[in-house]
């Protein structure tokens, strides 16, 4: 398979099982008054495991022991709180959370191996 | 179109605008970056799957070829939240008719919070127009900011490093949000225990359907500890 088509055939399957995904209470549900207690509880229980893997799958390749010491990370973590309180307008403090990042790792300020280099902001 | 209903749900959907604009661009030129795909790809997925959290997910999917049955696990894990959005939304759609399929797939995060939150002034019978209107509008935002972000890191030589934290701090978001409601906080509990268990384990190229498997086991084992009685939320649930 070439690239081209396998780029293709990969979107087209995560748009049609997120499609089928946000169809499925309507076309199963649809017409009862209540779910089964089962598909309920897995629905529940599921969200925040699997938001919470992807959280620890986002930041597998931070070492903790090596410099920066996931710090830039930290910080940016902690960012849209400082804004909110963790209470509610939370697509500003979002929207600069990954630019506070790309900002603490561009100066190297969390570099204190000493033999860090200072990479320069695009020249765009 | 009623002008009245358009402006209310404009007003409504500045917050998402904002946040759709920025991490709409993050994600295109992360696509870009670690890809090397068009701006026509981050047209596409914008336009079809509308989905924040799986797109950034998408870039490591595409830039690792992993197979498309291994993209379908990993699709409906991540985004099975979306049927839950839909079951407190059921009566208020089949009122919709046909603009209801389009509802339906437009059902994000933050459209689904707002469909919640807010109601039209207009009048009673312009609760259709004003949903679809939301939803078109943060669907327009977040294919806007895609396919930005996708031109520039075309146009520009960016150093993405640290923009793919734009994908953490998505999901610690909606995580937060999620773990505000008590019942919620073991399963994340799980959810991370388990992954970072299978990072050791299998490392960081191999941890993800380990830890699936190991999730869905952890959370029927601890069913009748986590399926404590709730008062009745929504309209179906």
């Amino acid at each position: 398979m070439n690239r081209t088509l396998y780029v293709f055939l990969a979107v087209m399957v995560m748009a049609a099982v997120t499609y089928l995904i946000r169809l499925f209470p309507f076309l199963v549900f649809g017409r009862t008054e209540k779910p089964p207690d089962f598909i309920l509880y897995i629905g529940r229980v599921i969200s925040p495991a699997a938001i919470a893997m992807l959280v620890v799958y986002c930041v597998k390749h931070v070492n903790l022991f090596v410099s920066p010491f996931g710090v830039p990370e930290g910080i940016a973590s902690r960012w849209w709180f400082f804004f909110t309180g963790g209470r509610g307008i939370r697509f500003c403090p979002l929207s600069s959370a990954p630019w506070c990042t790309w900002f603490l790792n561009r100066k190297s300020l969390f570099d204190f191996s000493g033999n860090g280099t200072e990479i320069p902001f695009p020249s765009g | 179109m009623n002008k009245k209903v358009f402006k209310e749900a404009f007003v409504c959907s500045l917050p998402v605008m904002m946040g759709y604009l920025s991490m709409g661009a993050a994600f295109g030129i992360l696509l870009t970056a670690n890809t090397g795909l068009n701006p026509l790809w981050s047209l596409l997925m914008s336009l079809t799957i509308l989905s924040g959290s799986l797109q950034f997910a998408a870039v490591d999917m595409i830039a690792g070829s992993l197979s498309l049955l291994e993209i379908g696990i990993l699709t409906l894990f991540i985004n099975f939240r979306y049927s839950m959005y839909g079951l407190s939304l059921i009566r208020r759609f089949r009122e919709a008719g046909p603009r209801r399929w389009y509802l339906i797939f437009a059902l994000t995060d933050e459209t689904y919070a707002l469909l919640l939150k807010e109601r039209p002034h207009a009048g009673p019978g312009d609760s259709d127009n004003f949903m679809l209107t939301l939803a078109s509008l943060n669907h327009s935002y977040w294919v806007i900011g895609c396919v930005t972000g996708s031109i520039a890191g075309k146009l520009i030589e960016f150093n993405t490093k640290g923009i793919d934290f734009s994908m953490t701090a998505l999901f610690l978001v909606i995580l937060t949000d999620q773990c505000r409601e008590k019942r919620n906080r073991i399963p994340a509990l799980i959810g991370g225990a388990a992954t970072l268990l299978c990072l050791f384990i299998f490392g960081a190229g191999n941890m993800l359907i380990p830890a699936m498997a190991l999730i869905l086991i952890g959370v029927l084992v601890f069913r009748r500890k986590l399926d404590a009685p709730e008062p009745e939320k929504g309209e179906c649930a």
